[in-house]
Formats: structure tokens, sequence, C-alpha cells
């Protein structure tokens, strides 16, 4: 530590050097510590060094988790739909073409919805294994939080 | 299902520290690979570099030496172990290359010229950051120092962290515990302080 701006030989211990960056020191021994590593160039490297790995850590860490979460897909048929909606208007001479081109998008979005997809599941197991194997595709379904709607 | 003793940090050590091996396992998989980030980094940071088999080496010391010796007893923020394990890891890397057989070996490489004509001992005895190009640096340590003497801790920490270890103003706030605002006007005044005087090194 310190005294009045000497630097002695003692070093802060592991765990208040830790406390202090982990914002866990507080009042005298904060100041102590403060004193001391304002002058000491081992121990505010030591700081600076465990400050960084512990972000490239964090960091590290976040990108792993961000790329097992795919980006939800865009629905690119929706967006054309919009497109050629407004398209019909802008451009008057071909305004039945655009929307039909709109209905088109619009019906295979609605059909490529995943929504759409589980009904068409449970009316065809309806039409084929009545009640009971539609009430078993929803249980099915229901066990896995990700097909929920 | 979870076990309950591998949740947070505090089960975790104060299940280490009871020598509770599922802990262990739990605190070896989490904090393994910091560890050998720390020591890298440390490492990095005096100019030297370690072939990977020699980082292994210590962090295998660093924890072997944790649950031999029950070095968790020593740690009061329970709560989050991360800083703790990675100055551990930092110091143990600055013992290893301190040893005779590792300075006296042609393992400890310098990142700035690999065959240094200077032992890496000799470097760190003189306690200068690395050869050549660190020398220049900490001409420019002393210079700052003999200006910044009058000035109180947390702003010769602030001064230190922005010149030397070119931390941002966000950092040194996350650092310190100081408010961002209080970080930046300590260095906007002491830089226009500091511009005379440095004038010889731009």
């Amino acid at each position: 530590m310190t005294i009045t701006g000497v630097k002695t030989r003692l070093h802060p211990s592991e765990a208040e050097l830790s406390d202090y960056l982990s914002g866990a020191l507080s009042g005298d021994d904060k100041k102590k510590l403060e004193d001391h590593i304002s002058c000491c160039r081992e121990c505010l490297t030591s700081m600076v060094s465990a400050y960084e790995s512990v972000k490239e850590l964090k960091k590290a860490d976040a990108d792993k988790k961000r790329k097992g979460q795919p980006m939800k897909k865009l629905n690119i048929y929706l967006i054309l739909a919009i497109v050629s909606f407004i398209l019909s208007f802008m451009v008057q001479r071909y305004f039945i073409q655009f929307l039909t081109a709109t209905l088109l998008l619009g019906i295979k979005w609605v059909a490529d919805a995943k929504s759409t997809k589980m009904l068409v599941m449970i009316y065809e197991a309806w039409k084929n294994g009545g009640e009971k194997e539609a009430s078993r595709i929803l249980k099915t379904l229901d066990q896995n939080p990700k097909n929920r709607l | 299902m979870k076990d309950e003793r591998t949740g947070s940090d505090r089960t975790i050590v104060e299940g280490c520290i009871n020598k509770d091996l599922i802990c262990w396992d739990a605190l070896i998989s989490k904090y393994s690979r910091l560890i050998y980030i720390s020591i890298e980094k440390r490492l990095k940071k005096y100019g030297f570099m370690l072939p990977p088999h020699d980082i292994e080496d210590i962090r295998q010391n660093v924890l072997a030496a944790i649950w031999k010796e029950g070095k968790l007893k020593n740690v009061s923020n329970r709560d989050d172990v991360s800083y703790w394990f990675s100055i551990v890891a930092g110091n143990a890397a600055m013992t290893y290359i301190r040893k005779p057989e590792i300075r006296n070996s042609n393992k400890l490489l310098s990142l700035d010229k690999r065959k240094d004509d200077k032992n890496a001992y000799d470097i760190l005895a003189s306690d200068t950051l690395g050869p050549d190009g660190h020398i220049l640096r900490d001409e420019l340590e002393e210079k700052i120092d003999k200006y910044i003497r009058g000035l109180s801790s947390n702003e010769k920490i602030i001064i230190k962290l922005t010149l030397f270890h070119e931390k941002k103003q966000h950092e040194i706030a996350e650092m310190t515990g100081l408010p961002e605002g209080t970080v930046s006007s300590c260095i906007k005044r002491v830089k226009d302080k500091l511009k005379g005087h440095l004038r010889d090194f731009k």
C-alpha cells in the first residue's frame, strides 16, 4: 500500500483487486487500494489484464450464443405482397397484374406460415385417424415449446 | 434437471471449499477458458508469449493449487469470482516465467522481437514492459508520473488507464466504479495540463 504517494512493497491481495473490479470494495479499503494501484504499475497491469480477459470471454460467449440462435427467417412473401400491392396503385397500367401477384404472394405467405402448416397437419390427422389421432398430434406439438403458436 | 449446487458462483465456490466434486467440475467447465485467456493476456501485457502446452501447464497448476491449497477460502466476494480467477491466473503466469528453467530456455518469446539478445529474465528484473519498443513507454510513464504527482489517486488511475492502457471512458468508469462524467472531465483537465509537458514525445 502507499503512504502519502510513496509506493511500498506490500501489494494488495488477489481478492482485494478482484473485489475492487467487481465493485465490492468500499470506504477505507477502496481508498487504500486506489492509493496503491495509482502508483504500482504491476497491480494496475494485473487489474487491466483481468478486466480485459473477463470482457473478452463474455464477448466470446455472447457471440457464441448469438450464433446458436439463427435470425428469425424474414418473411419474404409478405414483404413482396405488400410491395406488389403498393405498386398496383402506383403503376395504374399493370394494376390487375400487380393485384394478382399480391394475391398469389399472399396465398404463399399464408400457406408457408408455421401456424397454417400445423393446422393442415391437424386436419390431415383428423381426416385419417379421427379425433384420437388429431388429439395425439396436438399433444405432441404441445410438448415441444418451439412448436407453440 | 440442473443441479442446484452448480447454479451460481457462490454455490459453486462454497461447494468447492467443501471439496464437492460436482461443484469442482462445474467450476472447471466455467472458468477453465478464462484462466487460459488470462494467462495469455497477462504475458502479452509484458510483451511475451509461451507455447500452448506451457500455458496449459500453468492452467493445470492454477487449478491444482486452488483445489489443494483451498485458495477459494480467501475469496470474499463469492457472487462473482471471474476477476479473482483471472488475477490468480495472471500472477501464476508471471511466477512461471520467472522460473530459472523457463527464463533460461527458449520457450519464452518476445512479441516485439522473437530472438531478442536480452535474456527474458533481465527484462523482467529491470521491470520494463519488454524490449526496445517499450522503453520509450517507460520514459514517458516516468515523465507523466512526475507531472501527475499532485493529483488524487483516482485521477492518477484514470490518466494511467487512458494513456498506458488505452482504455475508453466507459471502460474506466466500469473498472473504477466512477461516473463516466467524472472520468471524462478528469481526462480533459489533466490532458490539457500535460499537453505542454509532453511535446517531445509527439
